[in-house]
């Protein structure tokens, strides 16, 4: 199974380099990732020795260049008739699934890899610290591998590209913005386990604990449920849609 | 057909909420069994609790109730202060952990008009308006312990995130700690009680403000605190000298010119120090005429080279210009300053050890105390003395002294029966601490928040570690061991933004020319000085010759101020050039540069697979 999703995740990655696609997606990345880290996170004039201003963008950056990614995933495979192929081919569904997944996050690693010389700058000419960046990058690697989960699952809903796409979008901005206090709140609740709640289903609030070098296993716990709960639901929505 | 779809349908929504019930179920244990515990791997540890603050909340003898009186409506309202409630509310539950169930937390919604808006009111939590001004808010804690005492933030500042541990666990410690100690504050510059030093220090302490006339100290001060002695009698110089021998604590703040007894009494005569006969026989001597000017010291790095030139006597020292002794704590303070200090200058005694605590650079110069007094800055920086030197700002003293007088002042009067006996020597080492500065306490150089009435210890927002210093050399002197190490732990913020730290970069580039330039102008503006006394006290004639010499005198002092100024242009000019460098090399020279190398690689190999594929297939 490890030497089939490897060799899914190859095909998949070998796609998107071939193409435009990842290196469109790298480019903007980068160049909007510095701009808001520049320009408008104030990296000069505030203290980063974490690169507080380059990681708090990342959610939203993330929620629409994921989209980008895995939109392709299904919805061009049913576009160009090539599923029923796919499914057909002596492979398990979870197999493809994975290394589906794991060629979208695997280019996310591409995505940050290509802001580390901003790390290596810092650490040079000034002071940095490096545990707690190295949390953020862990934290950012953790949201995108959720988005690249959920976005297979919503391409797997999709028979265009461009629809995947939008609902993506839709649902990463609803996840990155949206923190449920406020339906929290209409429950009624002690004000403790109102707090409790809340921050539990945030998924900024994990991101910030993550990005702060606040490393819990609660945080952990969200984005790999999330990754395993998308990836799940992505099986069986392709069994549906092969039934 | 269509019945078997919707049956489908139906399937998978039912496996979606099925999903997400999951989650929740899942989470919601996390977060119960571990959300609490997080690993900070952040290098200055931010968000862990010290070991100090570890070491109160385990040893705490009662259990400690605490409410939190937050606005549910924060996070709406604003939101900075609602990420600072969910950081409070973690460092509280870490308390909580540590202290094994004697600590219980409360959180209560004063929603308006609701008894806990009463509540809160009557325990005097600080209420503030919603954004549209409809309703007031309340963010702030109430700390009761079984004992019923009672201590409260009334509202947590973001300003003081820096102290919240230790406001915190300097609450616990009281609410858990024993009796207050006196401090005693003698002071000769009218009524300095509303001073935030003393909120500060009343936090811990008893503050006795004691008469400048008394003859003796009484008996129950365990420090006392001498401000700015001028015109002292010489009954207080006895009870000083006689307070030494029984083994008192002293903290003297002394200096030739006190700037903020100057702006409060602007007609007062000219004051004299008349304790430095006492000070001389502990071994410290003061010029009562020069205050201390260091420019590599008297503004904060960032500010520009000409600023620098601006005020000499207004000095903020970094850990270069200190010497912390372990007893006041193994670290150094960020940031403490001084204003037209003096210079001690010590002339040893065998039994008594000298530590010096704040120094110049070996650049430091001196001015004349009644220049300081004009404010005329240029005037300052034309009258700096040409001698460049380490100059001390305080020294600690402990050791055994030798009584200033032969005999009690009082003997043969009424007043000697009050008094203690008369010692001619140290009965028990005295610590002492004397700082050249008097302005060291007042307001104005260590609190951002300056004066306000009703203000409390959390309205503080320490610009430099003045306040900690003192408190810590307090606590040291009363042995209050726990307090000392757990306030070195809470320091002002220290940080430095990228642009500062570019903007000394090139200055330390610039600084040997730059520091050339200045002396350059030192030396020209003594030999311009001399030249005009010679001039005025006509020891030379005022001829055509002389007259051109002056004009020469101007023109290379005008020379050399211009210099100065293109080289802080020019230091501008570079860290704005350093900072579209980074830029232009962040966000486009090395990412495409990365991009294009990955992107030839990329291309390289497929071709080259293609290349293969195709030689294989043509075999």
């Amino acid at each position: 199974m490890g030497r089939q999703m490897f060799n899914i995740v190859k095909k998949e990655t070998y796609s998107c380099f071939e193409g435009v696609q990842a290196w469109v997606v790298l480019s903007v990345y980068i160049f909007i990732s510095m701009f808001l880290t520049f320009f408008i996170g104030g990296f000069f004039s505030i203290d980063n020795t974490g690169l507080f201003s380059f990681f708090c963008f990342q959610p939203y950056l993330m929620s629409f260049l994921v989209p980008a990614l895995t939109m392709r995933l299904w919805a061009e495979e049913r576009k160009n008739g090539t599923l029923e192929f796919l499914l057909t081919q002596p492979i398990s569904l979870f197999s493809i699934i994975m290394g589906k997944f794991f060629s979208a996050w695997f280019i996310c690693l591409c995505m940050f890899l290509l802001s580390t010389p901003l790390w290596i700058y810092l650490n040079i000419y000034f002071e940095a610290d490096n545990m707690s960046i190295l949390s953020g990058y862990f934290a950012c690697l953790l949201i995108s591998g959720c988005f690249c989960a959920l976005g297979c699952l919503i391409s797997s809903f999709c028979s265009s590209p461009a629809v995947s796409y939008l609902w993506s979008l839709i649902v990463f901005f609803s996840i990155s913005v949206s923190d449920f206090s406020e339906l929290i709140k209409s429950l009624h609740l002690p004000l403790t386990l109102e707090n409790k709640l809340s921050n539990m289903l945030s998924l900024n609030s994990h991101y910030y604990d993550l990005m702060n070098g606040q490393i819990g296993w609660d945080n952990i716990m969200f984005f790999v449920l999330l990754m395993i709960a998308g990836l799940w639901l992505n099986v069986a929505a392709v069994e549906y849609k092969k039934n | 057909m269509n019945k078997a779809k919707y049956l489908k349908n139906i399937s998978l929504l039912a496996l979606l909420v099925m999903t997400i019930l999951i989650f929740i179920g899942v989470m919601s244990s996390v977060t119960l069994l571990l959300g609490d515990k997080k690993a900070d791997v952040t290098e200055r540890h931010k968000y862990s609790l010290s070991n100090q603050s570890m070491d109160i909340a385990k040893n705490l003898d009662q259990h400690i109730n605490i409410t939190i009186y937050a606005s549910k409506d924060l996070d709406s309202e604003y939101p900075e202060l609602d990420l600072y409630r969910q950081n409070i509310m973690r460092l509280l539950s870490k308390y909580q952990m540590i202290s094994g169930g004697k600590i219980t937390i409360n959180i209560k919604n004063p929603e308006p008009y609701s008894p806990a808006e009463y509540e809160a009111q009557s325990a005097s939590i600080r209420s503030f308006p919603d954004s549209e001004n409809t309703h007031n808010m309340y963010f702030g804690a109430v700390f009761s312990s079984s004992e019923g005492k009672q201590l409260k933030i009334p509202y947590f500042s973001l300003q003081r995130q820096n102290y919240l541990e230790y406001d915190i666990s300097r609450i616990l410690a009281k609410l858990n700690g024993e009796k207050k100690k006196n401090v005693g504050v003698v002071s000769f510059a009218g009524n300095i009680s509303d001073w935030q030093i003393f909120n500060k220090i009343k936090e811990d302490y008893r503050v006795m403000f004691l008469n400048n006339k008394m003859p003796y100290i009484p008996e129950n001060i365990n420090t006392l605190l001498v401000y700015n002695p001028q015109q002292v009698s010489i009954n207080f110089i006895y009870a000083l000298d006689q307070y030494i021998m029984r083994g008192g604590n002293l903290i003297l703040l002394m200096d030739p010119y006190a700037e903020v007894v100057a702006e409060k009494y602007p007609y007062t005569k000219k004051n004299r120090n008349l304790l430095l006969p006492l000070l001389k026989k502990w071994g410290i001597s003061m010029s009562e005429q020069k205050v201390v000017a260091d420019k590599n010291l008297s503004d904060d790095e960032y500010q520009t080279a000409i600023s620098k030139l601006k005020n000499p006597t207004e000095i903020h020292l970094r850990a270069a210009n200190m010497a912390i002794p372990n007893f006041l704590g193994e670290v150094s303070w960020p940031r403490v300053s001084f204003r037209s200090a003096g210079n001690l200058k010590i002339d040893a005694l065998d039994s008594v050890e000298y530590t010096p605590i704040f120094f110049t650079t070996d650049q430091a110069q001196e001015v004349n105390a009644d220049i300081v007094k004009y404010e005329d800055q240029d005037a300052v920086n034309n009258a700096l003395s040409a001698d460049y030197g380490k100059k001390e700002l305080a020294y600690w003293l402990n050791g055994f002294f030798e009584s200033y007088f032969e005999k009690n002042i009082a003997d043969g009067t009424s007043l000697n029966e009050k008094m203690p006996a008369y010692l001619s020597g140290s009965l028990k080492p005295s610590q002492i601490l004397i700082i050249a500065d008097s302005d060291f306490l007042a307001d104005s150089t260590w609190n951002l928040t300056g004066y306000q009435k009703g203000a409390t210890v959390y309205d503080q927002i320490p610009s430099s570690n003045n306040a900690d210093f003192i408190l810590s050399a307090i606590d040291y002197m009363n042995k209050n061991d726990a307090l000392a190490s757990l306030r070195v732990n809470y320091l002002v913020n220290d940080e430095k933004n990228i642009a500062e730290q570019i903007y000394t970069q090139v200055f330390n580039s610039f600084a040997k020319e730059y520091n050339t330039k200045e002396q350059e102008i030192a030396l020209l503006q003594k030999d311009l000085a001399e030249f005009k006394q010679q001039l005025n006290s006509r020891k030379i004639a005022m001829s055509l010759l002389k007259i051109q010499e002056l004009d020469d005198y101007n023109r290379r002092q005008q020379k050399i101020v211009e210099d100065i100024k293109s080289l802080n242009y020019k230091i501008q000019q570079k860290s704005g050039q350093t900072i579209t460098k980074i830029i232009v090399l962040n966000m486009f020279v090395i990412p495409l540069l990365i991009l294009l190398l990955s992107f030839i690689s990329v291309k390289l190999y497929i071709y080259r697979k293609k290349q293969n594929n195709k030689r294989i297939i043509h075999e």
